[in-house]
């Protein structure tokens, strides 16, 4: 087969091929390291411009946009220009009123929220790892209680507005008049929709829109940061949008999922645990209370996907990316799953469900599991597998074309729903445009917070094989090889763990060659610094490493045999 | 198992066809009433879009002003208009349509104006966060203006494809319905503004190495 046009190499790039075209594609793909690089060069091209072109005006650009969109509309009407709005906007006070609500605290409360959530997720799953506490304990400052107040604020304008000018003849009027409410909402008549953080964590929204008393005791106890987490995951605003929702779909399971987190103990009672997750995303799901105590007429109640998926974009998600690389690839998807993730041998998951970015299942993904030998299946058209026998400490590796490698090591916490990112994806764990240092999304299981670094490079191919990537990339392969001399000049376990958090970053820009010499150095980095301090840790990460190196790595590899030598050492048994 | 890409048909193939028959229940309420005139429920749906509209006005245009003028005035014409949207179809490639319509026109008044490459930089560092190496947001910023120079360089309705897939992430379907033209033509332009895009880049990174 002749190499893929640039038209097809694009449409590939989008996923937007006929399933019979896409087979010859993948084919073709799996024999032509060009049309991979340039499949990979073309999907950091497309990340880097997501990137460069996404500017996030911040919340405080939003928190009036709908006011300064009706008072243009308001304007053009006086104007009378002859786009005569469908709306009589005179009439209808009460909805306008509504319209002019102010959002600010909505839309905190909404980040927040989902911050908050996702970090308790990763809380639960990784409690014992220090790095996440402390992202906990720096995601909290950030909520404010006025999100939390602010948030009432809607409802109590609804009542209390009742008779407020209309939107058309008077919105700077209102606005100032929301400025000065809303952070007297306290002193509001309604009592319903109060600053009261105890009241708000009694009462859920059930979907059907109708709030439910509910008890909450277990949470009492649990830190701060938690109870904001509980609490304005009910609060969630809907400033999100669908188009936020469909791209980041991935990002709002991951909050549905951690709802139960603060709520759930360890493992100790399956069945509970599992009604409690149940009920706690039924609460994700549903509508803010403080909307609902006095919804509008023409608002529905809105979807918990809306809020977390709108608030979980940009700065804020950016900053919180540790806490996120820790939860990635562990969000519970349904019901199903989560059955099967309680109810195994061991308390381990047996069976998943893999999804790409926008939430979408991806069928025919391979999913190897490997420890005392290798199992692999293919998820079915739902994108679901299973594995029986999956133990704890099995690596689980998870690819499929078009799709950075996703590689986790199975723990009891571990939640087999997947979710696999584009290849070459410069998500907020990418480090090309960032600048930043951090593992690749696809070793981020494995790898965990911290990664090593390469030592025996020199077995590496030849330089250039990272000749044909972008300047960026190169300039992560320059730092990554400056940090593995350093490494080897001095001999300190964490020089050479940071070179591997160095070429991990590079393995999360590449595809092919240098992906698989980047993966090598990454393992190698990762040995010499358990060699030098030897570490229950370390030898988990080298052996996660050692694992997707063995899974990726062509057999034509020359490593190959260097890293099997390394995994027969480490484990005593014959490497693969 | 030797594939960095398995073999295996994907599943999310076409995807799109399932999200654009996706009009979200809570969209069709707000519009109908919309439509019946009601403020409030088209204040709803300015809050729950205004992001991505934002967001494709400022790829589309790369400056907050004309960003911020073109997303308020999506939102007016979309007032001006919602009479006339087809209920139970997804909202969101409709409004995406009037950005770019919007954006298109701004380019004929302007003419293209070239990029000016000070101010990308200054708000690329700003989106950094304080305990980030200042020296990195340089690169880093330098980079992005760079790209974004390029980018400001491609035909109108490269930028709008482009932006319409890298940074909206919609379906081929998708930025068909926004464009109003064929899936084919999609696929055409989009390698297109990628091959031409990837040009320009190499062009001015040999200018500056």
């Amino acid at each position: 087969m002749k190499h893929l046009t640039d038209e097809q190499l694009s449409a590939l790039l989008d996923d937007a091929l006929p399933a019979g075209e896409r087979a010859a594609y993948d084919a073709h793909l799996a024999d032509c390291e060009a049309c991979r690089a340039r499949l990979a060069e073309a999907s950091a091209l497309d990340g880097s411009l997501g990137r460069a072109l996404t500017h996030d005006p911040g919340e405080g650009y939003f928190a009036d946009f709908a006011e300064r969109v009706a008072k243009r509309i308001a304007e053009r009407r006086l104007d009378a220009r002859g786009e005569r709005p469908l709306g009589p906007a005179p009439e209808a006070p009460k909805a306008q009123k509504w319209w002019l609500m102010s959002p600010r605290g909505l839309a905190l409360a909404g980040s927040t929220a989902a911050l908050l959530v996702t970090a308790g997720l990763a809380w639960m799953r990784f409690h014992s790892e220090q790095q996440v506490v402390s992202a906990l304990q720096q995601a909290s400052p950030r909520p404010t209680m006025t999100g939390i107040e602010k948030q009432s604020a809607p409802s109590e304008n609804d009542e209390a507005k009742a008779q407020a000018p209309p939107a058309a003849s008077a919105p700077a009027e209102t606005r100032d008049a929301d400025r000065l409410r809303a952070p007297a909402t306290g002193s509001a008549p309604n009592p319903g929709a109060p600053r009261d953080l105890a009241r708000m964590q009694e009462v859920r929204t059930l979907p059907d829109g109708r709030q439910v008393p509910v008890e909450r005791s277990k949470e009492g106890a649990s830190s701060p940061s938690r109870e904001e987490a509980g609490t304005q995951g009910f609060a969630a605003p809907a400033t999100g949008s669908a188009i936020a929702q469909m791209k980041k779909r991935s990002v709002a399971p991951a909050a549905d999922a951690s709802a139960p987190a603060p709520a759930t103990a360890q493992a100790g009672a399956p069945a509970q645990e599992k009604e409690e997750l149940q009920s706690s995303r039924k609460d994700a799901a549903a509508p803010a209370p403080a909307l609902e105590a006095a919804p509008p007429p023409a608002s529905a109640p809105r979807p918990a996907a809306a809020f977390s998926t709108d608030t979980a974009r940009g700065q804020s998600f950016r900053e919180w990316g540790a806490a996120k690389s820790i939860v990635r690839g562990g969000r519970a998807d349904d019901a199903k799953l989560n059955a099967n993730t309680n109810s195994l041998s061991g308390l381990v998951a047996r069976c998943g469900k893999v999804r790409d970015a926008r939430g979408r299942v991806v069928a025919g993904a391979q999913v190897t599991a490997i420890r005392n030998g290798v199992h692999t299946v293919r998820t079915d058209a739902e994108g679901s597998f299973c594995i029986d026998g999956l133990k704890a400490g099995d690596t689980l590796s998870v690819m499929h074309v078009g799709f950075d490698p996703h590689t986790v090591v199975v723990t009891p916490m571990t939640s087999l729903a997947i979710t696999l990112e584009p290849v070459g994806t410069l998500g907020p764990n990418s480090t090309m445009l960032m600048g930043k240092q951090q593992p690749s999304p696809s070793f981020s299981g494995a790898v965990g917070a911290h990664t090593g670094a390469p030592s025996e490079s020199a077995l590496a191919p030849s330089p250039d094989v990272y000749a044909g990537q972008s300047s960026g990339v190169r300039q992560l392969v320059r730092d990554a090889r400056d940090a593995t001399s350093v490494a080897r000049r001095e001999r300190t376990a964490q020089g050479f763990e940071r070179a591997a958090k160095q070429w991990a970053a590079v393995l999360g820009q590449v595809q092919g060659a240098p992906a698989d010499d980047a993966r090598f150095q990454y393992v190698s980095a990762l040995r010499d610094a358990y060699q030098l301090e030897p570490t229950a840790d370390r030898e988990g990460r080298l052996r996660s490493a050692i694992t997707a190196f063995l899974a990726l790595a062509p057999a034509t590899l020359p490593e190959r045999a260097t890293v099997a030598r390394w995994e027969a050492e480490l484990s005593g048994a014959t490497g693969r | 198992m030797t594939l960095c890409f398995p073999r295996g048909s994907l599943p999310g193939m076409n995807p799109p066809a399932v999200r654009t028959s996706d009009a979200h229940p809570e969209d069709v309420a707000l519009v109908a009433a919309s439509q019946k005139g009601d403020q409030a429920a088209f204040g709803e749906l300015v809050r729950r879009y205004q992001r991505a509209v934002h967001r494709l006005a400022w790829s589309l245009t790369r400056n907050d002003s004309d960003a911020d003028d073109l997303a308020q005035e999506t939102f007016v014409r979309a007032w001006g208009a919602i009479g006339r949207f087809e209920l139970g179809q997804p909202l969101y490639p409709w409004l995406a349509r009037i950005v770019t319509n919007q954006a298109f026109s701004l380019f004929r008044r302007r003419k293209r104006r070239p990029e000016t490459s000070i101010e990308p930089l200054v708000e690329a560092g700003q989106q950094w966060g304080v305990e980030d190496d200042p020296a990195e947001h340089t690169a880093d910023a330098e980079r992005d203006a760079r790209l974004r120079a390029c980018f400001g360089e491609l035909a109108p309705e490269h930028q709008a494809v482009l932006a319409l897939r890298a940074v909206q992430d919609l379906s081929y379907d998708e930025i068909a319905n926004v464009l109003s033209i064929p899936i084919g033509t999609v696929m055409s332009r989009l390698s297109r503004a990628r091959g031409e895009l990837k040009r320009r880049l190499a062009e001015r990174s040999g200018e500056i190495t």
